[in-house]
């Protein structure tokens, strides 16, 4: 049985589907005559717009307002208080793009996005295979595994601090028991800072990764694993050719989101290195912060801000686009 | 006769209307008198008031309660404490301040004062604080909180940055009594370094300010300054003979320090001084004062002494903070401040001075000469046992040294120029990223010329 012969069995059982999807819109062809398809469709629409209406106003309120002031923050020259604000035009933004430390942050912030979405991705996705098979006590593992997404990222970084310490740290302590060492390591040294923090976040990470993949896992339609065994396709066949293209919408929108979290993350870095040492691990959004809050540079803090997020719009751009050609190129299929 | 017509005709008559005002007069005369007055006899108006700090740690809130709770008692006056994390001070009071929800009474460091009062945030308390000092007799840092020829804020604890040593192993070494130039600190550090403890514990960090007040401290043994001027005129003066000298000493220092010295803050350090990892440091009294109780044989074995200097000739010096309350313009809008006046002269009185003092041992240090004498601060078993380490704490709070306030300096950006840490990261530069030192006090130079710049 070659993959060709699995790919089209598999085709065909999704086509054979009932017309109402999976996320809930229903084919035309239910309401009968146009003319009532349209006043349906608007009632429905009306409806949807009245609902999500004070959501809404609620999110413009507390997003536009800042995103509105902070770009009046980045052509100005102003402080803390009381400072009478003067116009600086675009002043800071060519500042900014001139400085060196600027493209290193932007560097880092690549670096540390790319590094935490795949050590989180790729051990997420290893563990909800895991995870769905049937095994003594996989239920139970399966609601625990979300213990260190469930800690406030406070707690996260203070374990780990702790547990990293050089001199006093566990860690260490049992490398040495171990006789891995016999200095200790510093984990949070220039050289290995940024590594250790991508870690540490993958560690709060993998586990809200492989539950929301093992539930799109669970929603693989049986008789599709089915059709696939008895054409004769091995576990990989099965997971490469039936259930990652099911799930590839799920990891599609959790990277996605994550792609755009990890780009903007402050807390966990905050806690753990304060962009140190010697900014090792200092980020875009830590950058944002110590210009605005340690040099009180508010005009510069919001530049970057503006240039953060257009990094963000333009990423989320260009991953939208390419998930729309793969989709596109599946014939509208994941 | 409608009921609304009678209520009309039987309203007050003169006799009911005389009798209710004479009610008032007596009412209001007894609140005057009475439960008007503080124990100064002056009105103090509203008596809810609110108290910003940044002492967090559970047992010094409790200790403020019940000073508060006293105070309560004695004058009637309610102070409710706002304990708020100090990497978020900043940012709360310039949040508050816009809004107009200042808390009445806030204690601030050098560099908060000048925050509050370059945006015309504070009271100035002249003629109260002249009372005070002809009664406690201040220590010179007082100064700091002085600006334009008015006093706006009142000193009530220090807190300094001295030498931190091991004694026992100092000796074991062949050392007696503390190191007193850099010469003879960087010989012990090297002949103590070992595998186990490092011969200094030396932050090279900028994870909060700890390194940097370290670096301060040294800094300003040699002489070093940032600024030097008159307030809004300041010129940067960081790149001199003194500052490269200093860093270059203590890049000798740093080959005997410890790891983890890259990500070293306050906690990571006083966990080191707790359980005896360290020989030699740059550390407030704290952690004596916490393990004083629970492991009394360690906390024996510390002594403290001045920073060390480049020579015997040279100043003493050291990183330290004499902390004072300030009445903001909230407080004045708010009708608080005579009540916010009460409390500050009623906490200044030595006694009740030492109480608050004394709600962490070993930390807080006196301000005034008075205090000293306190029953209460005298008779404290922590006291009365490391009398020479409260000595050389009590000692180093007339030395201390605020960056941006050196030599009668007021920077309006204070809070920017310590909030950058850039000591730190100047030491960062050089030992970390290998620059050469005169390179790096120059891009310091320049960092901190954009901090005055802005």
């Amino acid at each position: 049985m070659g993959p060709s012969r699995i790919r089209e069995d598999t085709r065909q059982l999704r086509a054979a589907r009932p017309t109402v999807t999976g996320n809930g819109v229903v084919s035309a062809a239910a309401y009968g005559k146009p003319s009532r398809v349209r006043a349906a469709r608007w009632r429905d629409a009306g409806l949807g717009y009245a609902l999500s209406l004070p959501a809404l106003l609620w999110i413009l309120t507390i997003t536009l307002y800042p995103i509105v002031y902070n770009l009046w923050l980045s052509v100005h020259e102003t402080g803390p208080l009381l400072q009478a604000p003067t116009f600086a035009g675009l002043r800071h933004y060519s500042a900014i793009l001139k400085e060196a430390e600027f493209w290193k942050s932007l560097e880092r912030t690549v670096i540390w996005t790319v590094g935490s979405l795949s050590a989180t991705l790729l051990p997420g996705l290893g563990l909800a295979l895991l995870l769905n098979q049937d095994f003594p006590g996989a239920r139970l593992i399966r609601t625990w595994i979300l213990l260190p997404w469930m800690f406030p990222i406070v707690v996260v970084a203070m374990i780990w601090v702790w547990l990293l310490e050089p001199t006093v740290g566990v860690a260490n302590y049992a490398l040495r028991i171990a006789g891995l060492t016999s200095q200790p390591v510093v984990f949070l040294s220039v050289d290995w800072a940024m590594v250790t923090v991508i870690l540490t976040n993958a560690w709060r990470w993998i586990p809200f990764v492989a539950v929301n993949v093992l539930a799109a896992l669970m929603n693989v339609p049986r008789e599709l694993e089915d059709a696939a065994k008895v054409d004769g396709a091995g576990y990989w066949q099965r997971f490469r050719f039936v259930a990652l293209p099911e799930i590839l919408p799920a990891i599609g929108v959790l990277s996605l989101v994550l792609l755009m979290w990890f780009f903007n993350m402050f807390p966990l870095i905050w806690l753990i290195t304060r962009g140190g040492p010697a900014d090792a691990t200092t980020i875009l959004p830590v950058a944002i912060y110590k210009t605005g809050f340690e040099l009180f540079l508010w005009g510069p803090s919001a530049a970057l801000g503006v240039i953060l997020f257009l990094f963000v719009a333009a990423m989320t751009g260009v991953y939208l686009t390419i998930i729309a050609r793969y989709r596109i190129g599946a014939g509208g299929q994941w | 006769m409608k009921l609304d017509e009678r209520a009309i005709k039987l309203g007050p008559t003169r006799r009911e209307f005389l009798k209710a005002a004479a009610t008032s007069a007596v009412g209001l005369g007894l609140l005057r008198l009475g439960w008007g007055s503080g124990a100064h006899g002056a009105p103090v108006g509203p008596r809810d008031l609110v108290l910003w700090h940044w002492e967090t740690p559970p047992h010094r809130v409790t200790a403020y309660d019940r000073l508060l709770e006293r105070f309560r008692q004695e004058t009637g006056i309610v102070i409710r404490q706002v304990p708020i994390a100090f990497p978020e001070y900043h940012t709360k009071i310039l949040t508050a301040a816009p809004a107009r929800t200042l808390p009445d009474l806030i204690f601030v460091n050098p560099p908060q004062f000048m925050l509050l009062l370059s945006n015309d945030l504070a009271v100035p308390l002249d003629d109260m604080f002249a009372e005070l000092h002809g009664k406690v007799r201040f220590f010179s840092p007082y100064r700091d909180y002085e600006f334009q020829g008015k006093q706006w804020g009142v000193p009530l604890f220090g807190v300094s940055w001295p030498l931190t040593y091991r004694r026992d192993l100092h000796l074991a070494a062949g050392f007696v009594g503390a190191p007193a130039t850099w010469g003879d600190l960087l010989s012990r550090a090297e002949k103590m370094h070992g595998p186990d403890l490092p011969g200094f514990t030396l932050p090279i960090s900028t994870k909060g300010n700890y390194g940097n007040q370290v670096v301060w401290g040294f800094l300003r043994t040699n002489g070093a300054r940032i600024v030097v001027g008159a307030p809004g005129k300041e010129k940067v003066v960081f790149n001199s003979r003194e500052t490269i000298e200093t860093y270059k000493f203590l890049v000798e220092l740093a080959r005997f320090t410890g790891p983890g010295a890259e990500t070293a803050d306050w906690a990571s350090t006083e966990l080191l001084v707790r359980t005896g990892r360290v020989q030699t440091l740059i550390y407030t009294g704290s952690p004596i004062g916490d393990i004083a109780d629970k492991n009394p044989d360690l906390a024996r074995r510390y002594a403290q002494a001045p920073v060390p200097r480049p020579s015997r000739e040279h100043k003493h010096a050291n990183t330290g903070y004499a902390r004072a309350a300030m009445i903001t313009r909230d407080a004045q809008r708010r009708g608080t401040v005579a009540a916010a006046k009460e409390w500050l002269r009623w906490i200044t009185q030595p006694e009740n001075n030492a109480e608050f003092l004394l709600a962490n041992p070993g930390l807080f240090m006196p301000v005034n000469h008075e205090v000293v004498k306190a029953k209460i601060w005298l008779g404290h078993p922590f006291n009365r046992e490391y009398k020479p380490i409260v000595h050389a704490l009590t000692e180093a709070m007339k030395h201390i040294s605020v960056q941006g306030f050196e030599d009668g300096a007021r920077s309006p950006k204070a809070a920017a120029i310590e909030g950058s840490f850039m000591t730190a990261r100047v030491l960062q530069r050089i030992v970390l990223e290998k620059e050469p030192v005169e390179q790096a006090v120059a891009w310091g130079h320049r960092e901190y010329e954009k901090i005055l710049g802005s």
